[in-house]
Parts: C-alpha cells; structure tokens; sequence
C-alpha cells in the first residue's frame, strides 16, 4: 500500500467506509442506471408519441404534440442544477424526503426522460419514411409500424443516443451531491476541490471517465453487432 | 366480354393546403381499371400521378370523390377494414422500401406476421422467392443486392398476401435499361400467369410500350388523354402524348439528320417530306410497293422505324414523296383511308 499511500495520501483514508470511494462509486453507478432504466421507458414512450403526433406521422395531431413538444422544450431548457431545487417538493412529495441518492432520482428522470424523448425522435425520424409507407400499405397498423419498422430499424440509432444519453446521466449525477445525493462527482468537489485535495479530484475524475469509457465501449459492441 | 372493374376513380380531387398556397395534386380525375389490365399511367414528374395511384389504397385519402376498389367504398372503411382491404392491393416503390435490418426471406415474410403459421409463411416465402428468382438470396440482407434484386425482393413482398391488384410506382425508374426491362418483363409475366392487375406510373413511355395494355397520359393533375395502347400509339391527340410516344423513336435526331441529306435538301416540284405513322392492318399491305404501283408515287425511306406492340406492328416511316401534283393527292387520300397518319415535315431546321 506504501506506492498508493506515498501518491494517494488524501485517496487511501477515504477509500472505504461511510463517504467513501467505494460507496461514491455504487451511488453515482445507483443513480445512472436507475434513471436510465426508467427514462429509457419514458423517453422510448414520449419519443415514439412525439413521431406518431408529428405532422408527417402516423397519427398526427397537432394539438398533442404541440403541447409534448413544449413540455420537453421545457424542462431540457432548466438548468439541471437548478431543477434539483425547482424539483424539491415533488421529490419530496414522492420519495419521501429530499435529501440522498434516491432523492436524486427525482430531478435526474425530470430531466434526462425529456432528453431522452427528443434523442429518441431524432433517432426514429432517420428512418426511411418510404418504408414506412411500405408498411402502411401493406395493412400494417400503427401499433405494428413503430414495434416491427420504427423501433427495429432505428435500433442502430436508438444504441446510439442511449449510449449519449448515459454518458449525459453520468454528468449530471455529478450535481446530486447538491442534494446529498454523493456520488463520485460530489466526491470530487466536496472532499477534493473544497479542502484543496489534488488527488482525490483526480482519482474521482478518472474513475468517472472510465465509467464512461465502458459504457461507451458496450454501446458500440452493440452497434457494431447490428450492422451488416 | 365486359371485363370487371376492379378500380374506379369517380371525381378524385386532392389539394395540398400549404401556409398560404394551395397544391391542386390531381384535379377531378375518374379512373376505371379492369381486372386483368396493365394499365400505364404516364407523365412527368409533378403532374400528380403517385398522388392519384395512392389514393387507391388511400395512403393518400382524395378531398373530395369517390373510391371503389375490388367492390369496396374505400372512403366508407374503418380503419381496421382499410388495413384488411390493403392486403389485395400489393404495391411497389422507386427506392424500392425494404428493410435493411432485415433478411430477404424476412423482408417478404414482413407483411405476413401474425397472420399466418410459420410454416405456412416459410412456404409462402420460398415460393415468393421462387417466383422472382431469388430462391438462393433468401439469407442475405437488402445492402448485398443490386438495384433489380431488391425490386424483385419488393415485387415478392408485395406479392406475399396474394393481392389482386399491384400498383407500381416508378417501380423501374431507379434501374438501369437492362434492368428495367427484366422486370417490365417479370410484372407482364405475372399478370399474364396469376391474372395480376396492374396499375403502373412512369414517366418513361418506353415501359408503357413495353407491357401495358391501357395508358392514361397526366398534365396538371388532369388525365389528358386515355385509351388503349395501340389506340393512343396509332393516333395520339393531344402534343404531350406525342411527346411521349417520340421518346420511344429518337425520332428528333433522326429527323435533324435527314435534313441534311441532299435528297431532302433538293426536294423537287411537288416532293414532300412527310413522316408516314401506321399501325397493325395497315402494315399488312406493302405500302411503299403500292404507292408505286397504283399511283406512280415513289417513296424515299430516309428513316424507319417498325417497333411491335402487343403482337401489333407499329410503324414510323420519314420518306420524300416523288410525283406529279395530282398523283401525290390521290396518294395522301389512299393513305387517310388505310389510317395511315401523314404528317408533313419542313425541310428546315427549326
């Protein structure tokens, strides 16, 4: 332990234990894929919706999606940092309390579903409108279009903006520390950059950029599998 | 025999409303097409053709009219009927619209999911992919294919739920000559085999030529002209028909060359430069031998063209008339009575 001791002094003490590394790591880890598990299903939703709604879409309505569109203009134009705050009384209203991880939750799905949904129309309108004209005329209902011809041919794009949409998750996990929400990222500046400790802020900010490489990494397996 | 007819257009209008103009797409158009036909619906792009042959299986629904297809009020379907009405009408695209993530077998199986057992559909493919001759493809995927492959992957597709009807739009416009006449080639032969109608738009009078039995030229949305093939061949009314029909005979160049000949150059006394059109009946006789014999009238042949239309010749002569006044006369009047068309040309260039 000496080599990690001599260049990690302020890493090693706070490497286990109640506020550690270990548990800032589990915490950021917690927070990413549980709001990304359910803004993947919020966002796959909205952003289906908002396809089907649009004026060239299946279903289109105007007045539907002219209010989705400006709800998810909305809430991606809040500051993440300021929606934790503008967020308190539902998450407290939902979760019980405003204060840690799963607080955190919260503001994090409020603000990456929209995300989400608008990476997800952008990804399902790529795909070839004459296809999808094919579909329609060979008697294929709507329901059947976005599951057989939308969601299977925009799968490509669909790895794509979710592996975008994690690695924007992992930033704005960074900011639950705000709300004692930990995570590597409150780590960083709390324990790091506030009591002038280099090296934590470097340990932290690797381990967040490894994280992302992984992610990264398992996204384009995924791709690179679909491809033909 | 009355023939039955599978699709009738009454008074089909579509408008296009934009911010602060308004498209008139197709303008009042009454279509009938009986089973059996293939039936060319020809224009330029723009002139509304896609629009009128997609209000048929309403992918475009008409502003105002009426559609009847194989018996049934279109308009008058839930939309759950219209879905079930769309499976007897198969349609073909110009970008051919398969799916790239899937396989061809896959693509063809696409439109019978969940209608049919899996073993029915596995039979149903390979006899699909049987009919357009690409049995040995049925693993690969649509990127792997050329232009005319994926056609045919379209046309078995479009084929799978057995429709009565086939409309094909553009459907040859993307392929090279070869390509396009192998399957103008494929589409006649399963018209002919299965009792196929076919409704095609082109802008490429060739194709229509090829195979259709019926043409309806489009202009503005409207139908400007409509008959049978030879029909429209043999005595076209309208300039942009005859446009048209020129496509298929490089007759502008041809016409720009014998100009220049001397023997057209030097035209004497009462010599014409005509170009002399017939159809069928007419070619029977030796038109040139006759107009010799019978009335002393020689005819230079500076250009010929003799095409076959559905087992039907189709002639186009550029000849220089040689006679006294009188006998030249007589031999216009021969011709009109054969329904031979004289049209004269000027020995200048225009």
């Amino acid at each position: 332990m000496s080599f990690f001791e001599h260049y990690l002094p302020n890493v090693v003490p706070i490497w286990n234990g109640d506020g550690g590394f270990v548990q800032a790591i589990w915490q950021t880890l917690y927070m990413t894929v549980v709001t990304m598990i359910v803004s993947a299903i919020l966002g796959l939703i909205l952003g289906v919706l908002l396809v089907l709604w649009d004026d060239h879409g299946l279903l289109q309505n105007r007045v539907a999606y002219f209010i989705l569109d400006k709800i998810v203009n909305i809430f991606r134009a809040i500051p993440f940092i300021i929606l934790l705050a503008v967020m308190y009384p539902v998450t407290h209203a939902i979760v019980g309390t405003g204060i840690g991880a799963t607080a955190a939750l919260v503001p994090l799905i409020a603000g990456t579903a929209p995300f989400f949904a608008r990476q997800v129309q952008n990804a399902l309108v790529t795909v070839d409108p004459g296809v999808i004209e094919a579909a329609e005329a060979m008697g294929i209902s709507p329901m059947g279009i976005v599951f057989r011809v939308y969601l299977r041919e925009g799968l490509g794009e669909l790895v794509r903006v979710t592996v975008l949409t994690v690695i924007s998750v992992v930033g704005l996990t960074a900011m639950a520390g705000a709300v004692g929400g930990g995570g590597l990222g409150n780590m960083a500046i709390a324990m790091g950059y506030q009591r002038f400790q280099n090296d934590v802020v470097w340990v932290a900010t690797i381990l967040i950029l490894v994280m992302v490489f992984i992610f990264q990494f398992v996204g384009d397996i995924i791709t690179r599998k679909l491809q033909h | 025999m009355a023939k039955e007819a599978v699709i009738t257009l009454s008074d089909v209008d579509v408008q296009f409303r934009e911010k602060n103009r308004s498209v008139h797409a197709v303008d009042h158009v009454d279509l009938t097409v009986e089973r059996g036909d293939i039936y060319g619906v020809v224009g330029y792009s723009g002139a509304g053709k896609s629009t009128l042959v997609r209000t048929i299986n309403l992918l475009q629904r008409p502003t105002s009219g009426a559609v009847n297809v194989l018996g049934e009020d279109m308009l008058a379907l839930s939309p759950k009927q219209l879905r079930t009405e769309r499976k007897r009408i198969g349609m073909i695209f110009q970008h051919f619209n398969l799916m790239n993530s899937l396989t061809i077998a896959e693509n063809v199986a696409f439109p019978l999911k969940g209608l049919k057992s899996k073993a029915e559909i596995d039979k149903k493919v390979t006899e699909m992919l049987k009919l357009v001759g690409l049995e040995d493809r049925a693993t690969a995927f649509p990127t792997e294919l050329s232009g005319g492959q994926k056609q045919r992957v379209g046309i078995a597709r479009a084929l799978a739920s057995d429709p009565e009807i086939l409309i094909s739009d553009e459907a040859t416009s993307a392929l090279d000559p070869k390509t396009t006449s192998s399957i103008l080639d494929l589409l006649k032969e399963l018209n002919e085999t299965l009792g196929l109608t076919i409704v095609l738009i082109t802008h490429e009078m060739e194709a229509v030529k090829q195979i259709c039995n019926k043409v309806a030229v489009m202009d503005a949305g409207r139908i400007i002209e409509r008959g049978s093939l030879l029909d429209i061949f043999a005595k076209p009314q309208e300039q942009l028909t005859k446009d048209f029909i020129d496509t298929t005979l490089q007759l502008d160049a041809a016409i720009e060359s014998v100009r220049k000949q001397p023997a057209v150059a030097h035209l004497k006394g009462a010599d014409q430069l005509v170009r002399l059109t017939y159809l069928g009946a007419s070619t029977d006789q030796p038109l040139v031998a006759t107009l010799y014999k019978d009335f002393n009238v020689t005819a230079n042949i500076l250009f010929g063209d003799i095409q076959i239309l559905q087992g039907t010749p189709f002639g186009n002569l550029i000849v220089v008339l040689s006679g006294t006044q009188a006998d030249i006369d007589r031999t216009f009047k021969y011709l009109a009575d054969n329904d031979v068309q004289v049209q004269h040309i000027t020995t200048e260039a225009e």
